[in-house]
């Protein structure tokens, strides 16, 4: 048995040899990185000592070298000072122009946030914001996206908070046309992008704009929502109409949001406590 | 072939290899004890013994390298190649040792490199320094190495002089 281990040809070691290798290839790094930090693991003293005669070499003017980090250190902190000055800067230049815009925020002070995450699949259409309670976010805040209500903050974190759409189909907003004389009516999120007016007494032509009325402590003024896309009779009543909204934009591809807060730090009673029934 | 002996010089290599000469590195380059040690084995070993050592050369370039595989597959296949090489070209001479460490470094790179790709996460890169800067640094540096890897081996190694005349 001694003489035949012993007298494997060349050919068959070195096939061997090369399939353990491919096996070691092949395995997962997982594994293969465990055996490799093993053997660090192992030797980590030697390795130290290796790593610290190194840092030594290197260091042949130790307060020269010290010196030389310190100021590597204040120039990254100055750099990422710059970008965020940068980047307060282009926030305070968007909300300017929303304020210039929108006289009726003037008064209102407004939180800009990056939108985490858009689900805008099925019944459940909800942004979720990198702005909350520490910033004054509190529930059925009104959200503007490119200048138009794109829904309300339904959830606050102590810095995240959850925007509800207004084609949420938990979503429910008193809301009125631009015709005059109207009164409010509900408007509830259909899902899928859209909220729908139900048992409308008016029929309403595409591409109207329906505006969110005025919410006292939360909006100062009625803002537009969404526009019109198809008006057409109820299945029950033949009198009434059921009305389909689109919102005013497109919301999936909204990179940032930003939330009215009218009232900070004040008590915010919910919308339905605030308004009543609608049309009262 | 002592293996006892292989063991402790392959072990005192790896260590180096891992952090120790990066203070003799001329930009960023670094000469790779283990590639002159799998040169010195396959050119003075026996055939059988080279594959071994070049296998395990390769392994142990592995543990301290981005990942496990390319190197021992890289590292086993060139040194048997050179190996068997040795049987019909001398390299007893020290420029052609060189020449040999350099072309076998290069080798051995593309290799690893090629085979790394199979891996789901490729590790070895393509840089200028991998293929050609640390093949040439060791080339430099290497057959002066032969001589005390010979002496603790017990290895003894022939060195052709130039004749001059006729």
């Amino acid at each position: 048995m001694a003489r035949k281990r012993r007298d494997i040809s060349n050919r068959m070691l070195l096939v061997w040899m090369t399939l353990a290798g491919c096996i070691l290839l092949l395995t997962p790094q997982k594994i293969t990185g465990k055996v490799q930090g093993t053997f660090t693991h192992v030797f980590r003293f030697p390795l130290h000592l290796g790593r610290s005669i190194t840092l030594s070499t290197r260091m042949t003017d130790t307060a020269a070298y010290a010196s030389q980090r310190t100021t590597e250190q204040y120039e990254n902190h100055i750099a990422n000072l710059a970008a965020e000055l940068e980047r307060r800067n282009q926030q305070i230049e968007a909300l300017a122009k929303i304020r210039y815009r929108q006289h009726a925020l003037a008064g209102a002070s407004l939180v800009m946030a990056d939108v985490i995450t858009a689900n805008m699949a099925g019944s459940r259409n909800e942004l979720l914001i990198n702005r909350g309670q520490n910033d004054g976010l509190e529930l059925d805040q009104f959200v503007l996206g490119e200048n138009c209500i794109i829904g309300t903050v339904s959830y606050v974190w102590s810095r995240q908070a959850k925007v509800r759409l207004i084609t949420d189909s938990s979503s429910q907003l008193a809301v009125t046309s631009t015709k005059s004389g109207q009164k409010p009516v509900w408007m509830f999120g259909a899902g899928n992008g859209e909220a729908v007016i139900r048992w409308s007494k008016a029929r309403l032509a595409d591409g109207e704009n329906i505006m969110v009325r005025q919410y006292p402590g939360l909006l100062d003024c009625p803002m537009i929502a969404g526009r019109v896309s198809e008006c057409k009779k109820n299945d029950q009543n033949a009198l009434l109409w059921d009305i389909t909204v689109r919102p005013a934009c497109d919301v999936a591809m909204l990179p940032s949001v930003t939330v009215i807060v009218t009232n900070p730090g004040g008590v915010v009673q919910t919308q339905k406590e605030r308004l009543g029934a609608p049309g009262q | 072939m002592h293996w006892l002996r292989f063991v402790v010089l392959l072990v005192v290599a790896t260590l180096l290899q891992a952090d120790l000469l990066n203070a003799i590195e001329v930009r960023g380059t670094r000469p790779d004890l283990l590639l002159i040690l799998l040169a010195f084995f396959a050119i003075f070993c026996e055939p059988k013994e080279a594959i071994i050592t070049s296998f395990s050369i390769g392994l142990a370039a592995d543990l301290i390298g981005p990942s496990m595989g390319p190197g021992t597959l890289g590292f086993g296949l060139t040194g048997t190649g050179l190996c068997y090489l040795s049987k019909y070209i001398s390299l007893q001479r020290m420029p052609f040792q060189a020449v040999t460490i350099f072309v076998l470094g290069f080798a051995a790179a593309v290799l690893a490199y090629l085979l790394s790709g199979l891996q789901t996460q490729p590790s070895y890169q393509k840089t200028f320094g991998a293929l050609f800067g640390t093949p040439l640094y060791s080339a430099i540096v290497g057959p002066f190495l032969f001589l005390p890897v010979a002496w603790w081996m017990h290895i003894k190694i022939e060195r052709r002089r130039r004749r001059f005349g006729y």
